[in-house]
């Protein structure tokens, strides 16, 4: 039988599994007698081997059996020791392995080393953990290697054209030096495409490394080769990646439902048909009544596809939170709640990495000794909250406001104008933090400009909410959908352009007397806060025009401030398909896709912080 | 059979290979391109997708003639394109022209692969990838 | 002694801008073109060239399915892909099916030689 066709539906399956494992472990590590959790991991195990068992894979089946049989053990006697559960989740990493293995069509790692240790400090004999039959297989050796492994990374230039051909090329080039062990991203990954960045290789060769560079750094597109170990200090989220799965389930309820919508649909086109025949504009009105509902029902059902539970991202949170503990002699409670809320899986494949950002900031800066990480997730109409909270040490805004000053990121002036929200702004700063603060209160921006631009690429906001002594909530606002936004459409100077509904934290109209001066620049006092204004038109390089009598503003984000962008009119909101740019119009700053509205007319959507830079780059950095 | 489609721009003549057309629209609405300088007269709604349209005459650097309202599309792999020209010609085929010397290094520069006499007139070639790689730059 | 190429193109300008670039290198001579995938198959079998350039998208029969049947029949060919922004999955298709090397449009001449000579050294 041709086992191939279920390699997809084995891959996916086991990984779900695995990440409930590793759930699971954690909690056993919490609760080692709970026996429920116990219950659970030897089923786990047990379903891992049967698939793996049914495709041939030895070795996955074979370990799958051993952690089976070592979780049996304490079916019976409740409490499991510690020593047990850190063999369980070596077993657990394992199985990892052996599945990055079988997705990237390499013959299974060696579990020997594994088996051995099990079976000497857990004092479980081999032959009782591993049947007869199995066996042969599982306690096969491996050939000594003969030569060290060489290990690198290859970076693909920025700019690369199909960067996951260039690593293929990268691949094939290797090879002649020797043989490739391992890599990542996998064959079967680059082939399907997209962007990749670095390719880590490890290369069995007796050539020298001088000579392997040469040739690499003698190709196309190229940015730099770097050798040895790559830092594994954010190994997890990389290997997350590679997890990722491209195929989708569908439930069949879901497909039946899409029948049933394409007859209707086909029902309703005859009936347009027939009423343009007889010139009926009664039945044609309804005809269309009926299709614009038939297409609103369909296209719900189309991105209900391709939603995916947060939990698919926070599964091994429990695990990166408990492994970043034990490394800082923390005592951190990870909760996790909302995590069945549903999101594009475009949305949470981009959000996983700065997930794992945030929980390492928490971890390694908010919390003090003891202290507890909560993770929610909540919809709020056209949106879906993802927060970061912990009750650790907060933020002082002082101290951010000390360190930009004297990094030089704002001025004096600034500083004093500034609230406390836009001081803790401040840390998403590209340099605002560098790796000798890292262990201070105030070093707390590791990585934050990457989560922020994270966020604002998806289209979504970050808030930072903290104070001294009350903990840190990060919160990720975030649209449901990618494709699908809400735009508010705004006119200048007779032209229409377009923000996405997340930039805009509101929309008001003030009277010119309501404006003042600060030196050249026009300010609005709004709340508590004064915030200045800039003109669209000047961003747009339209012609100038004076104000009068009311002012419709916008108020948006520019560099985690709060700032007013005066618009001619607010024209209003609309939900729009957003269609990203092609050469040349990619190459434009400011203007981040395009949407073609009902009636048929193209507008452009602006990211107005990427004007500005435009128009004054300068000023841009300052503001 | 090679056949292009002769434009003129400032004074001179034109010709774009009829391989490189996908379309010749009839003064579509032009709608606003955030930002973008008077090189790009706007964007139009092709059958559905975003085109952007630019002015080959001020690309060029010919003097200020008022581009003619039918816009070229043109069905590069690289990147569908829309473009206004002076003021469009007929359609003519090279095979009898003669292809007349001169600096390619120049040329290139103008976009204009070769130069070709035809009939009297002398009709230059538009050079689409000269011309691609110099948006590149823009 | 210089390297003889078979440029592979369905457009008539970009074969020429090909043969140009190659023509004003001394180390290349062109010594046939094709504008389609049959075309150069043929082509291929009877001039042996030391390089292909050979554009993706084509009437008839694709870069890729010329390029496959090329390959079955001399394993060592050297074949670059010549395609267009935005064609990164057939690339992809290419680079697994035997191509060399690739290039993207528009193309820089001394980009073009480079890949070349980098592709045919060996």
């Amino acid at each position: 039988m041709d086992m191939s066709k279920y390699r997809e539906m084995f891959l996916s399956e086991t990984r779900e599994h695995l990440a409930v494992m590793a759930r699971r472990l954690v909690d056993l590590e919490k609760a080692p007698d709970d026996r429920e959790v116990i219950d659970t991991l030897f089923r786990e195990a047990h379903s891992v081997k049967g698939m793996a068992a049914s495709m041939g894979y030895q070795r996955m089946a074979g370990l799958a059996h051993a952690l089976e049989d070592l979780l049996d053990g304490f079916r019976g006697d409740g409490e499991v020791p510690a020593t047990a559960i850190d063999r369980l989740l070596a077993g657990c990493d394992l199985l990892e392995g052996l599945l990055e293995d079988i997705a990237a069509e390499r013959p299974e790692r060696s579990i020997d080393a594994f088996l051995q240790n099990t079976a000497g400090e857990e004092e479980i004999p081999l032959a009782e953990a591993i049947p007869a039959g199995e066996e042969i297989e599982v306690l096969e050796l491996e050939p000594v290697a003969e030569t060290i492994p060489l290990e690198l990374t290859v970076e693909i230039a920025d700019h690369a054209p199909a960067p996951a051909a260039r690593a293929l090329l990268v691949l094939r080039e290797l090879e002649r030096f020797g043989e490739l062990l391992e890599q990542w991203p996998s064959q079967e990954e680059l082939f399907k495409g997209g962007v990749v960045r670095h390719l880590r290789v490890r290369l069995e060769s007796s050539c020298e490394r001088s000579e392997i560079e040469a040739a690499l750094l003698a190709m196309s597109d190229l940015a730099g080769v770097r050798w040895g170990e790559d830092s594994e200090d954010d190994g997890l989220p990389r290997r997350r990646r590679e997890d990722s799965e491209r195929t989708v389930r569908i439930r069949t309820e879901l497909l039946d439902r899409f029948i049933n919508l394409t007859g209707e649909l086909m029902t309703t086109r005859s009936m347009l048909q027939s009423a343009q025949t007889r010139r009926s504009w009664q039945d044609l009105g309804e005809g269309l009544d009926q299709l614009s509902l038939l297409v609103n029902n369909l296209h719900h059902k189309v991105l209900e596809v391709r939603m995916m539970p947060v939990s698919s991202i926070t599964g091994r949170l429990p695990r990166l939170v408990r492994d970043l503990a034990r490394k800082t002699g923390k005592q951190v409670d990870l909760q996790i709640h909302g995590d069945e809320v549903e999101l594009d899986r475009a949305i949470l494949e981009e959000l996983a990495d700065p997930l794992v950002h945030l929980l390492r900031n928490a971890v390694d800066h908010g919390i003090e000794g003891e202290g507890v990480i909560a993770v929610r997730a909540w919809r709020e109409r056209d949106l879906v909250l993802v927060e970061v909270a912990d009750n650790g040490r907060g933020i002082d805004p002082r101290q951010i406001r000390d360190k930009a000053l004297a990094k030089g990121l704002i001025n004096a002036a600034q500083a004093r104008a500034m609230g406390d929200r836009d001081l803790l702004g401040l840390i998403c700063l590209p340099g605002f933090s560098t790796a000798d603060q890292v262990t201070e209160t105030s070093g707390r921006g590791v990585g934050m400009d990457v989560v922020k631009a994270a966020v604002e690429n998806l289209g979504g906001v970050l808030d930072i909410l903290s104070a001294p002594g009350e903990g840190t909530r990060m919160l990720l606002k975030l649209p449901v959908s990618v494709a699908i936004i809400q735009i508010l459409l705004v006119a200048c100077a007779g032209q229409t352009v377009a923000l996405p509904i997340t930039r805009v934290h509101r929309t008001l109209e003030v009277s010119r007397e309501q404006l003042q001066s600060s030196g050249r620049q026009l300010v609005l006092p709004l709340d508590d806060e004064i915030i200045p204004l800039l003109s669209l038109r000047k961003l747009l390089k339209l012609p100038n025009r004076p104000f009068a009598g009311s002012v419709p503003l916008v108020i948006t984000e520019l560099r985690g401030r709060r700032v007013g962008l005066v618009v001619d009119r607010l024209v209003g909101q609309s939900q729009v398909f957003v269609k990203s740019l092609s050469f040349p119009l990619d190459h434009l700053p400011g203007v981040t896709g395009a949407s073609v509205l009902g009636d048929g007319q193209v507008v452009f959507l602006i990211d107005p912080q990427g004007l500005l830079d435009a128009v004054n780059p300068v000023a841009g950095r300052a503001a | 059979m090679r056949q292009v489609l002769t434009f003129t721009l400032g004074e001179e003549l034109y010709g774009l290979e009829i391989s490189a057309i996908q379309e010749i629209v009839e003064a579509p609405a032009l709608f606003y391109i955030p930002g973008a300088d008077d090189r790009y007269l706007g964007a139009i709604n092709f059958h559905g997708s975003i085109v952007p349209v630019l002015n080959l005459a001020r690309l060029l650097g010919f003097s200020e003639t008022e581009p003619e309202p039918r816009i070229i599309v043109t069905c590069s792999e690289i990147a569908v394109l829309g473009l206004a020209v002076g003021r469009l010609g007929e359609i003519v085929v090279l095979d009898e022209a003669e292809t007349l010397p001169g600096d390619a290094d120049q040329r290139r520069a103008n976009c204009i692969g070769e130069v070709v006499a035809l009939a009297g007139r002398m009709i230059n070639l538009f050079d689409m990838p000269a011309f691609l790689s110099r948006l590149e730059m823009l | 002694m210089s390297c003889r190429v078979l440029i592979v193109d369905d457009a008539l300008f970009m074969r020429n801008m090909l043969k140009d670039i190659f023509t004003r290198a001394d180390d290349f001579e062109v010594v046939g073109e094709a504008q389609n995938g049959d075309e150069a198959v043929e082509r291929y079998r009877e001039l042996r060239p030391d390089l292909v350039t050979m554009d993706i998208v084509m009437p008839l029969k694709s870069g890729i399915e010329a390029l496959v049947e090329i390959i079955a029949e001399d394993a060592s060919a050297r074949v670059v892909m010549c395609s267009a922004l935005g064609q990164e999955s057939l690339i992809v298709e290419a680079v697994g099916a035997g191509a060399r090397e690739f290039i993207v449009k528009p193309f820089q001449e001394a980009k073009v030689l480079e890949v070349a000579r980098r592709v045919t050294v060996r």
